[in-house]
């Protein structure tokens, strides 16, 4: 009895997380280039590129996750995004007809929206955006939110156009209100999701990965690691330590099988 | 960056007199470690209040140990371990499944407490068989999807703790696995504490 009381002494808790679309595998790129136009915006081009940094760099701290996600300047405008002319995706624009998309009572309460995602026959995203509202006088133009509620809105939405979908977990950053969030915090259910679309596998190049481990800065640059590949040679090393051990040459008191 | 050096240093020293010393005739034991499992400390350290238990969980942690001494003092301690139970989601459906490979090396450092330290390798296996779920979006409702296929996510770590010998055949075992570790973004801590049974 002790020992069932001892393994339900343990929360297991339950994830919410969900996908934008069925079997969705996420973008088939690393890194993942968000294009970043402020035409329209109502912040400075300066203060969008730090919020989109920000956002970024909240996807980008997963550590079983491969995913990497970069920020770059783009022309693109809503108006051909939502027609389909943009090749350079997943972009981010602000639109000032936001009230178009997402309706009147919409542009007053939905400071930005994911549009357009779409999934190849594998499942793979071929297409996604982020507009952010930039109507004027809508109630919740981004202009209205503090700098906390724009990067936590941004960082919601690059999880929507990364491939997740709304969480039932009302702590989590994907959960479709911000509720009482000031900051853009991913919960243990937003790990489990991005890790689910873009795990991670250290052993994907070379000798057992030796080749393919790197470190990661917060706009997505990589660059070597040194730590991490002596892990892997150190995991080598173990792994042929063990065959000695285990299968290592006779000793000289050894009997010879004839 | 000193941290850098003293880890490159720590694991090259471990790590390969370890390696050396295995050709040395060992003595054979097995234990079954059990405890609790604590991931994401750090995030759990710095969390705001009330976010602590959302950004990481404590789960039960099983596992089985080999020790194999090699020479004198040093013991190599290859284990297998898993969380439990399976974290599942809301619906049940999907379902969290992580298991750890440790090819880790001890030391001892008292005649009844042994450092130990070593690389290794986590796994993290979620899957599920797919369905709909409709959940709120904006002022009204969208469908969204659980996952229809099984993801794995293989990740290095490296793992350091004490052990403190309680007798002939237990052992309670403090330990922590890091990932990550150059990496500010990414570096990540998971806790574990484990009593050890010798079989």
């Amino acid at each position: 009895m002790k020992r069932i009381l001892f393994l339900f002494m343990f929360c297991n808790l339950g994830f919410g997380w969900t996908h934008v679309g069925n079997n969705i595998r996420g973008w088939n790129s690393n890194p993942v280039i968000f294009y970043v136009n402020s035409a329209n915006c109502p912040i400075s081009d300066s203060e969008l590129s730090r919020i989109v940094d920000a956002a970024i760099e909240t996807w980008n701290g997963v550590t079983d996750s491969r995913l990497v996600v970069q920020r770059a300047q783009s022309t693109a405008t809503v108006s051909d995004f939502l027609a389909g002319n943009v090749t350079q995706l997943p972009v981010i624009l602000c639109d000032p007809d936001f009230a178009t998309q997402v309706g009147s009572a919409g542009a007053a309460m939905i400071p930005a929206a994911t549009f357009k995602t779409a999934a190849d026959s594998s499942g793979y995203l071929t297409s996604s955006g982020v507009l952010l509202n930039a109507q004027p006088e809508a109630g919740a133009n981004i202009a209205f939110l503090s700098t906390g509620q724009t990067e936590l809105t941004l960082a919601h939405e690059i999880g929507h156009a990364l491939g997740l979908g709304h969480s039932s977990q009302s702590e989590s950053l994907m959960y479709f209100s911000l509720g009482s969030k000031v900051q853009a915090l991913l919960t243990e259910d937003d790990i489990d999701g991005i890790v689910h679309i873009y795990p991670r596998n250290e052993f994907g190049g070379g000798v057992m990965g030796c080749s393919a481990v790197h470190s990661l800065t917060k706009t997505g640059t990589t660059g070597f690691d040194p730590v991490n590949v002596f892990l892997c040679l150190a995991l080598i090393l173990g792994s042929f330590g063990w065959g000695r051990y285990r299968f290592g040459s006779p000793t000289p008191n050894s009997k010879n099988q004839n | 960056m000193p941290v850098k050096y003293f880890f490159i240093s720590l694991f090259l020293s471990l790590g390969f007199g370890s390696v050396l010393a295995l050709a040395e005739s060992p003595k054979k034991s097995l234990y079954v470690d059990t405890g609790a499992y604590l991931n994401h400390l750090v995030q759990r350290l710095e969390a705001p209040s009330g976010f602590e238990s959302k950004v990481s969980s404590i789960s039960g942690y099983f596992r089985l140990r080999g020790v194999l001494p090699v020479g004198k003092k040093w013991a190599w301690e290859p284990s297998l371990g898993t969380l439990i139970p399976w974290k599942s989601g809301v619906d049940g459906k999907e379902k969290k499944f992580t298991t750890h490979l440790d090819l880790t090396f001890s030391y001892p450092l008292t005649r009844w407490l042994r450092f130990r330290l070593g690389p290794g390798v986590q796994w993290l296996l979620s899957f599920s068989d797919g369905g709909e779920v409709v959940l709120n979006n904006g002022n009204s409702t969208s469908t969204f999807y659980t996952p229809a296929y099984a993801s794995h996510s293989f990740t290095l770590t490296a793992q350091s703790g004490l052990s403190f010998i309680l007798g002939s055949r237990v052992s309670l075992n403090l330990e922590m696995y890091g990932t990550g570790l150059l990496n500010r973004l990414r570096r990540n801590f998971d806790v574990v504490a484990t009593l050890g049974w010798r079989l």
